[in-house]
This record gives structure tokens, sequence and C-alpha cells, in this order.
């Protein structure tokens, strides 16, 4: 029981991490319509980021939590500038293959500067307590990542949901050229939706690095979890993201302790192809004839 | 001769055309056979000419109908463990026996997951499917004792017809050529008839084509169990040519090799695909001096082809041709000529 609560709850850290790389690759899909793999390598690089600031500059890990942040938020909107404003208007097969593309330059850039796969640590606060209730042992660090995705998600529910720039991007989202009318400027909104996106990812990533090591194959698992976890919530759903992370994380680690890392694997796509059966527009989502 | 009655030969009949572009195929295919005698050409001859007998059917479903499939990987896996289970790890087959089960059990794999696939569309099939490519993989990776787990099956036998053993890369080649023309040859047929026309309805307005009266799911179903059973055969040869697979032949990236090749050939064309996989091949083997950096340059390449040239290396000959009929007046040369050849008969 001690075993089963302990891995509840680091499902659920695990899950929340998941949950804001899928809030991010979510947010872009639901205001501009694009589902953007190379999101994995955002994620991936934004550990890197963290990696290069807090460890190897030696600050604290905030500073280079916040610098992957801006970081991938940058890039994020370079690469809507440079690659994503063009297929705008083209079948979904050309965007998914263009965010391939960038995918594979990403991740091989990436893999030719630190692929000697060494242990790279981000030191995180918590790590060096643990809170223990009966027999129930919990690492500081989990306990902040959980910390830090609530501030994460409530953040951005104020953005969304409480802002005039919300306002904007669910305008948008509704209906691109309607809002552009209303004098919503689109090109801002679609800049502002690519950071967020990216500053969501490099958060994650930076996240995943501190918990884990960072790695250049590290963006792959977490991109197809994010999948996962945003057809499962409803593709563009935010709080669907949150509740799918969670489920998932929790399943997956249930899985991973209690019958094996293998078939732990496996539960994703499970997961995955029974929503897709059942309720292919996911938990929050509305029936959409070209989703 | 029923083929081609004598008063309809002229080169501006649909049906000449076609049986003289298939003539110079097999030509071409028989004179690369003959000339081609460096082991490790006829090597990359053998792979590419694997890889096409799935990439040509697999443009089917991607190119002609426009469904986004990412898990095409696993289907060539179960072809190929299929023979590695039947002749080697678990029975002891002959090649000819196993060949046909691989193809019967990767299109029955294909019948039964059309059925939940093709509940899904756009985005949906194309993640849907790339969790089928995913969950065949890890069910390679880890069903130890079934497929041999991450070692994989080494020792699948190479055909043979009586004494006559295909060992060899270029005796090998002929079963790849001949498996070719047939994928090539079953492709083309399907296009060029009512169910090209149907693929070409679902890739427009799908739900047109339904009100229409079109049963939309039939023909993607056909479309899928055909490009899966082709997987199947391309898996077949492929565990015979390489003797031993093992699972990271059949991961994500190989599925993902596949969309690579429709896209940067040219989608929605029946050659387009396998150029694809011939520029790719010999891309491979410039770009090999970068080292690992080729992953760089291929993604570059596929971000500029969708970007730019979004008919691919076949689209843009194609742009270049009607350039050069318009422009430069080939048109009125072959035309002068055509004319003379008629007055002369």
């Amino acid at each position: 029981m001690t075993a089963f609560a302990q891995q509840l709850i680091y499902g659920a850290s695990y899950g929340m991490n998941l949950a804001v790389a899928a809030a991010g690759l979510a947010l872009i899909f639901g205001v501009y319509r694009v589902i953007n793999l190379a999101h994995g390598q955002l994620i991936m690089l934004g550990g890197f980021v963290a990696y290069v600031v807090a460890t190897q500059l030696g600050t604290h890990f905030f500073v280079g939590f916040f610098a992957a942040m801006i970081v991938m938020g940058l890039l994020s909107i370079v690469l809507e500038n440079a690659v994503f404003r063009f297929l705008q208007r083209r079948p979904l097969t050309d965007q998914l293959l263009a965010s391939l593309g960038l995918y594979m330059v990403l991740g091989t850039t990436a893999l030719r500067i630190w692929g000697d796969f060494e242990a790279r640590p981000i030191a995180m606060p918590g790590e060096d307590w643990a809170l223990t209730a009966g027999e129930i042992r919990i690492d500081g660090a989990r306990l902040v990542t959980i910390a830090i995705t609530l501030v994460l998600f409530a953040s951005l529910y104020f953005v969304v949901y409480r802002t005039h720039l919300g306002r904007t991007m669910r305008a948008t989202a509704q209906g691109e050229e309607t809002a552009a009318l209303m004098g919503i400027k689109k090109r801002r909104v679609a800049a502002i939706v690519f950071f967020l996106g990216g500053a969501l990812g490099g958060a994650a990533g930076a996240m995943l690095g501190a918990l884990f090591n960072v790695r250049p194959d590290m963006g792959f698992q977490p991109l197809l979890m994010a999948l996962v976890i945003i057809i499962f919530g409803g593709m563009g759903s935010i709080a669907g993201s949150i509740v799918a992370g969670l489920i998932l994380g929790i399943l997956y680690n249930l899985t991973v302790f209690y019958v094996g890392s293998k078939l732990g694997d496996l539960v994703p796509f499970l997961v995955l192809l029974a929503i897709l059966m059942i309720r292919p527009q996911g938990l929050f989502g509305l029936p959409d004839r070209n989703a | 001769m029923t083929l081609l009655p004598a008063h309809r030969i002229s080169l501006r009949d649909r049906r000449t055309r076609a049986v003289i572009g298939w003539l110079v195929l097999l030509a071409f295919l028989g004179i690369l056979w003959a000339v081609v005698d460096n082991n490790y050409h006829l090597r990359l001859l053998v792979g590419a000419g694997t890889a096409m007998i799935a990439v040509i059917p697999f443009g089917l479903l991607m190119g002609h109908m426009g469904y986004l499939a990412m898990g095409q990987g696993g289907f060539v896996g179960v072809g190929a463990y299929v023979v590695g289970v039947l002749t080697v790890q678990q029975f002891e087959f002959d090649f000819w026996a196993a060949l046909p089960c691989a193809i019967i059990i990767t299109s029955a794999l294909a019948y039964l997951l059309s059925y939940p696939l093709f509940r899904l569309r756009g985005y949906h099939f194309a993640i849907g499917t790339l969790a089928v490519g995913q969950l065949l993989y890890i069910m390679f990776d880890s069903w130890e004792w079934f497929t041999g787990g991450p070692h994989g099956t080494a020792g699948i036998p190479r055909p043979a017809l009586g004494d006559y053993a295909f060992v060899t890369n270029q005796r090998f080649l002929i079963v790849v050529l001949f498996f070719l023309v047939i994928a090539a040859f079953a492709s083309w047929w399907l296009a060029r008839g009512h169910v090209g026309r149907a693929l070409s309805a679902i890739r427009q307005d799908e739900d047109l084509a339904a009100a229409r009266g079109l049963d939309v799911f039939r023909y993607k179903q056909l479309v899928f169990v055909f490009a899966a059973g082709f997987a199947g055969l391309s898996g077949a040869l492929y565990a015979s040519m390489q003797i031993a697979i093992d699972p990271s032949s059949f991961t994500i990236w190989s599925s993902f090799q596949y969309v690579i090749y429709v896209i940067i050939g040219g989608s929605g064309t029946l050659l387009g695909p396998a150029i694809g996989v011939v520029f790719l091949v010999v891309l491979d083997q410039f770009i090999q001096d970068f080292g690992k950096w080729n992953q760089i340059v291929l993604g570059g390449l596929i971000v500029v082809t969708v970007l730019f040239f979004r008919g691919g290396l076949w689209g843009g000959a194609n742009l270049l041709w009607h350039f050069a009929l318009e422009s430069v007046g080939i048109r009125q040369i072959v035309a002068q000529a055509l004319g003379a050849a008629t007055r002369g008969k």
C-alpha cells in the first residue's frame, strides 16, 4: 500500500511534467491548428539550456529554468516565422512533415554537440530533503516540480482566460479571419502563442532534465506522451491536458512498477487506441469534422 | 495480340503509351540487372528495390488518398518477423512457404486494424497509426521467446528454386525485381481504374464522396490492406536480404522513412515514391562523408520540399519537361517527327 501511494505521487509528478509539455502543444494546436512534432526537441533543448545555465555556469536552478523557457519561446517564434506561417492553408500532412523535418534537424544538431551521452545532471531545490509520512517517502524534488507545474498552469489560465491577450488568442482560435477583421493582429497572436508554447516545452524539459538527466534523445518519449495527452484531453484543451497528463503519468508509473518497464511503454499507446475508438474527440473536446 | 490491336498503335493512344512505358521500364530493369556487377552497388539495388515494394503501394495510401499513415514500418516488421519466426526462430519452413504467410498475416492484421483506424481522420489517423507502429515495435522487442527480443533472429535463408539458390546479391536481385514489377503493376492497375478515381475523390472531399454514394470505407480499407500486404512482402524480402533482423530496423524512424520517400519523390504519383527511394539512396552515399550530420541534410530537405516543391522530385521534373515542351519548342519538333513517321507508314 505504501509502495502504491508512493508510485501514485511519483506518477502524478511525472504526469504533471508531461502535462506542461502537452499544454504547449495543445495551445499551439488550439489557436494555430498545427501539430508541432518539433516540440519534442524544444523539450530536449530546454533541458540543455537549463543544464548549460544552471550547471555549467553554476547559477541557481530557477535561473536555468527561466532561461530555458525564454530561449525555447524565442526559438519557437523563429520556427513559426521560418516555416509554419507558410503552411497555414496547407493540408495537415504538410504541416506534420515540415515539423518532422525540423525535429530531425534540431535533434541531430543536439546529438552532434552533446552526443557523448554523459550523465548531465541539473541540481534542483529539494533534492536534499524528503517528505516522510509513515513509510511513504517522497523526494523533495518531486514536490517542487509539482509546485512549479501548478504555478505554470495557474499563470497559463490567468493569461488565457483573464487578460486581453488571452481573449485575442481565444478569438483567433474560434475564427482567425473574423478575429483579424475585429482588429486583432494575427501575426502578433501567432508569435505570442508560439512563444508560450515553446516556453512551456522548455519548462517541461528543464524539469525532466532535473528529475532524470539531460540527454539528446530525451525529447522523444515526452513528445509521444504529449501527443497522446492532447488527444486524450481533447485537441487544444488546456484543462484536458492536465487531467489526461495526470491519468497517463500515474498509469505509466504504476505499470512500470508492477508489471515491467517495457509494458509501461505500451500504456500510452493502448490508452490512445482506446480513446480514439471510444471518444475520438477526447475528454474535453468537441466533435470536429476536420480534426 | 488482343492487348494492342494494330489499328490502335499510335503514340496518342493512352493504352499504347502505357504498354510502351511498361516495356521501357522492364527493359531498363533488365539492363540494370545485366550491367551492374559491383557487389556493393548490387547490394544497394537490392535494398532500394525492397524499399520500393513497400513504398509504391504506400504512395497510393498517402499520396493518392491523402491519409498520412505513420506506422508502415510496423507492417514491414510483421512481414520480416513472420519469415524470421517461420523459417528459423520457431519452425523450419521453406522461404517460399513463409513468404505467402507473411503477406497473408500482414494483410489480415491490416484488415482487422482498418475497422478501428478508419474511424479516424487527419491528425487522429496519423497519430493512431503512429501508435500502432510503436505497439508493433514494442511487441518485436519484448515478446522475447517468440521473436528473439532485442537480439532478433539470425540465419534467415535466401530463397532457392530447385538447384538455383538466390544466394548472391546478383541472384537475389532477380527475386526483388520480380516482386517490384508486380508491386508497381498492381499499384498502377489499381490507380488507373475506378479505385484511383475513388481515392482522389476521398482526398479532395471525403464527405462529398460519401454523400454521392461512394462506399468510402471499402475503398479506404482496400488500399490500406493492399499497402500493408506489400509492406509485408517487402519485410519478408528484407529479412531474407539481411539474413538477420532485429527490432531496431522497425522503429518509428523506419515508418517516417517511408513517408519521407513519398514526400521527396512526389506524392500522388506512382513513380514519385520510387524516385524518392533512388534519390535518398544516392544522396545517402554522398552525405555519408558528413558523418552523422546527414540527418540534418535530410530534415532540411524535407522542410524545403514541403515549403517550396510540393510536387517533390517528380513534380519538379514534370514542370521542367513542360517548360521544355512549351518554350523550347520540343512539342513542335516531336509533332513534326511523329507526323512524318505516320505519313511514312
